[in-house]
């Protein structure tokens, strides 16, 4: 009798078990469509620091060349009417300001002070050759960059309808595009932790 | 990276706070070290051979990892050879020419030295029982090389210790936050000490540093070419307690990071003084500062009126006080340099007045605890660019942080919080505060600090541009973390909300919003409207819900709101706005509008004419002619609105309904009006008028090209967006 009693419940819990077992949980994230967005952003905002970083153009050696030269060889600024995969005011906003950061930051990069984390964010690597006023700047210049990550990430989620949660997979993905386009000379750092030299 | 929240600096703190106790007792112990150990040297010298008439004999005497354990030092593994030899009838020499130790350590302190060797003569006079020593070096790994001379009597001992280029980098760094590492302290070293026979003792410790430096892995927390000096003054009776103490530091060059703050010592030389005494019961130390003060020369005193501690150096209350002092420099330093980066406008931002303080501390591994309150007085602040400035700013602002309140005391807390609304009042005040178009009529603010929290007990006036708003009563919980939350109450009348819209709309639209009693709440780092607001406007209302402001912290809050509206007036609203005129009266809603970085990131509009409406649906030409080329980029009159308009001034329509979505930077526009497959933006009227159909529903019309048509329209001369 007491088995009896105790077979169904053993089986339902079995069941339950057994249902439980089959659940997955499938969290939702558009790893291409984030990795179209990190190409798209990252690739704007190196573009902008550039051609921030270049110096003023001389129009009038460049109106002196063949216009059928001028046609071939120059590079249109063309971006402003591309679609990117996410945008909105506050992305353009972030790509703005993250591009002109991005200029100040390249002669730190060159210098091997800063370097590419894999998580997404700018690390300092060796502050130690700056003058201790320099550091003090840099720090509170690479916290604002960072902070700006922090919410470039959050916008693409937000756009991507990507849970918040998942934000750092999301740096992830944009730190390989933050190292794709880092110059040679840069400091990258490997998915296992340790920095290299591009 | 490091990072260094709250808690940590706490900790480091205190542990700074620890360590500057420890740092006492190895000076001081370090005196009675070098002298104990003289004694055991001549404890253990064997009695010497008589001298006979052809001079001394000397002696050897061979120690072989020997010990000896004192209650302030021990030393270990003491090897090596001690000669033992009579100059005269009633002097005995103890010479050593390496005697090491393997191990000298202050338990107390934390301090352990490996391998020091001690070499030089100690002379005893068999009569006196006095022991002498000029010159007995100390040679001490990493540290450097200590000289002794002193005489230590039965009854009495001076000397004097020195050093000239010793690193005191080593014996520092455990009194230092562990990321700080080992830094480097060239300095020079003098402890005078002296014992009377009738106990009383009394050392003098003078070390000058020069060119000192520490810094952790990353460089962040670092200082350079640190150039001061260190005085102590200690007394007492030997064994016995209290131990009378004054510290006397002074740094007049070099520079320190921490983090973002940088700071120049020759800018801002620092001096410090401290005085404090040293008691115990035979098992616990307890130590109290009498006075004490701390200054940078041109940016900030604080002064030490009295301590008291449990345990010394743990569990210790302070208490502190800014003495009134101009608040420019504090702010310059520590505000608008440290964050200029993240909120540029500071570098702009210019203030004057006067700060005073009076605060409790209390540190702790149970508690941390500050209480008292923040005086400014008479402050004028302005930042010009962004027409902000405020006159006569007194604020008294109460603190009564914890953090750890007691969470099993109810009965605690509720004595905490009546001792609060005694004696933690504080007051807010003005006499002239603008903030753009907005004028803030004097105010007097009177809040009350709770425990990790404030409150507004009553209801406050303000006037804003001579208008009465209502606020208060209120209370913010939690505000020293980031789980902040309240509420406070604000109602007003009819406030006319021209004041809050940019200067060319302001003149030509008047909304007045009637707030009968909201509630407006914080939680982390949003603000919600709790009830929706009611904004009369262009003869119709709009009715706003969900209002809340996001990331208020950060250099760009954000809007999110939704609203709809009803029996607004077209022809008022056109009128406004230039778009072209259109009677009739309008309703919709707007969902999931977000404001960013002051743009829209995304809405859903849905605009739509009423049907019942008591006046005519007409719509002009031009406003024909802007709907389309917002719309769909073209005019149906292709470029003849002009001359049309000589003929027909305005067309009946039937309806108008609208939807635009914008998201991801891209329009959508949408004719609600669906007849015969066709998409109408506007319907014409049942005999005549004009449709204007949307000839491509699945049109996306990206950011910059939208900018660019409202940008055409403008242009055009006749209507202007706004």
């Amino acid at each position: 009798m007491k088995d009896a009693r105790w077979t169904p419940r053993v089986l339902v819990l079995l069941l339950t078990m057994g249902l439980l077992s089959c659940v997955t949980i499938n969290i939702y994230f558009p790893a291409e469509q984030v990795e179209k967005a990190a190409e798209d952003i990252v690739g704007e905002i190196r573009k902008q620091s550039q051609d921030q970083e270049k110096p003023p153009a001389k129009p009038d050696k460049e109106s002196s060349l063949p216009w059928i030269h001028r046609w071939i060889f120059s590079v249109r600024s063309a971006y402003a009417a591309q679609e990117t995969v996410v945008s909105n005011a506050a992305i353009r906003q972030l790509k703005s300001r993250l591009a002109r950061h991005d200029s100040q930051l390249s002669p730190y990069f060159q210098r091997g002070v800063l370097g590419e984390g894999a998580d997404g964010y700018v690390v300092i690597l060796n502050a130690g050759a700056l003058s201790i006023k320099e550091r003090a700047a840099l720090r509170r210049l690479v916290n604002m960059v960072n902070a700006d990550r922090r919410a470039l990430y959050e916008e693409v989620a937000r756009a991507l309808n990507v849970n918040l949660n998942q934000v750092g997979r999301i740096a992830q993905v944009f730190a390989k595009e933050w190292q794709r386009t880092a110059r040679q000379g840069w400091f990258i750092q490997t998915p296992d932790g340790n920095w290299r030299k591009k | 990276m490091i990072h260094s929240g709250g808690h940590d600096r706490l900790k480091s703190r205190r542990a700074v706070f620890l360590h500057a106790g420890r740092l006492l007792w190895c000076i001081l112990f370090f005196s009675w070290l070098v002298t104990g150990f003289v004694l055991f040297s001549a404890a253990h010298a064997q009695p010497p051979p008589a001298t006979d008439a052809n001079g001394p004999h000397a002696a050897k005497l061979h120690i072989d990892d020997a010990e000896y354990v004192h209650p302030f030092f021990e030393a270990r593994g003491i090897s090596g050879t001690v000669s033992v030899s009579r100059t005269d009838s009633r002097t005995i020499n103890l010479q050593s020419r390496g005697l090491r130790l393997r191990l000298l350590s202050l338990p107390q302190t934390g301090l352990r030295f490996e391998n020091v060797e001690i070499q030089g003569t100690v002379a005893l006079d068999t009569i006196t029982g006095d022991f002498t020593t000029e010159d007995l070096l100390l040679e001490v790994p990493d540290l450097g090389t200590l000289t002794l001379a002193a005489t230590l009597g039965r009854e009495s001992i001076h000397g004097d210790l020195r050093a000239e280029e010793m690193d005191f980098g080593k014996a520092l760094a455990p009194f230092l936050p562990h990321k700080i590492g080992t830094p480097r302290v060239p300095a020079g070293l003098r402890i005078h000490f002296q014992k009377g026979s009738d106990g009383a003792w009394q050392a003098r410790v003078n070390i000058r540093f020069a060119k000192a430096s520490f810094h952790d892995p990353d460089y962040l927390y670092a200082g350079e070419n640190l150039t001061g000096t260190v005085t102590v003054n200690a007394s007492g009776k030997a064994g016995r307690f209290p131990v009378q103490l004054s510290l006397t530091t002074g740094i007049g060059d070099g520079e320190i990071v921490w983090n973002r703050f940088y700071l120049s010592f020759a800018t801002h030389p620092f001096t410090s003084e401290l005085n404090f005494r040293l008691e115990t019961d035979g098992k616990i130390v307890r130590g109290s500062v009498n006075r004490g003060s701390a200054r940078l020369k041109n940016l900030l005193h604080v002064r030490l009126d009295g301590s008291s501690c449990e345990t010394f150096p743990d569990e210790c209350e302070f208490r502190l006080r800014l003495p009134k002092q101009p608040v420019a420099p504090i702010l310059d330093v520590f505000l608008k340099e440290a964050y200029g980066t993240m909120f540029p406008w500071l570098s702009e931002a210019r203030w004057k007045g006067w700060i005073e303080a009076r605060m409790r501390l209390a540190f702790g591994s149970k508690l941390n605890e500050a209480v008292g309150r923040l005086h400014l007085e008479d402050v004028d602040f302005e930042v010009q660019p962004r027409k902000i400035s405020i006159h006569d700013l007194n604020f008294t602002l109460p603190v009564w942080y914890r953090r750890k309140p007691k969470t099993d005391a109810g009965t605690d807390a509720g004595s905490e919080s009546a001792h609060a609304s005694e004696s933690l009042s504080g007051v807010l005040g003005w006499k002239d505060f603008r903030f753009s178009s907005l004028g803030f009529a004097s105010l007097r603010l009177p809040l009350t600090a709770q425990l990790n929290g404030y409150r507004i007990a009553q209801k406050v006036l303000l006037r804003i541009n001579g208008q009465r708003v209502l606020l208060g009563p209120g209370r913010l919980e939690n505000v020293w973390s980031p789980d902040r939350s309240g509420t406070v109450e604000i109602q007003a009348e009819d406030l006319d909300l021209s004041n809050f819209l940019p200067e060319s709309l302001g003149k030509i639209v008047r909304p007045k919003v009637r707030i009968p009693k909201q509630s407006l709440r914080l939680d982390r780092r949003r603000i919600l409207f709790q009830k929706p607001l009611t904004i009369r406007i262009f003869g119709g209302t709009v009715t706003v819900h969900r209002l809340a402001v996001e990331k208020i912290f950060s250099p760009a809050p954000e809007i999110l709101l939704d609203a709809t509206w009803k029996d607004i007036d077209l022809e008022r609203l056109t009128e406004a706005t230039q778009f072209g005129r259109i009677t009739g009266r309008l309703t919709g809603s707007v969902k999931n509008l977000r404001i960013a970085y002051g743009a829209p990131v995304s809405f859903d509009l849905v605009l739509k004419s009423q049907d019942q409406a008591p006046v005519q649906k007409k719509i002009s030409i031009i406003a024909i002619d802007n709907l389309s080329q917002v719309g769909t980029s073209q005019s149906p009159f292709m470029g003849a609105a002009g001359l049309l308009k000589v003929f027909f001034k305005d067309f009946p329509y039937k309806k108008i309904g609208i939807r635009c979505t914008l998201e991801n930077d891209y329009f959508t526009i949408r004719g609600l009006v669906r007849e015969q497959g066709k998409e109408y933006l506007v319907k014409r009227g049942a005999l005549h008028g004009v449709d204007v159909i949307n000839q491509n529903p699945r049109n996306r019309i990206a950011w910059n090209d939208m900018i660019r048509r409202l940008k055409r329209i403008r242009k055009s001369g006749r209507p202007e967006m706004r």
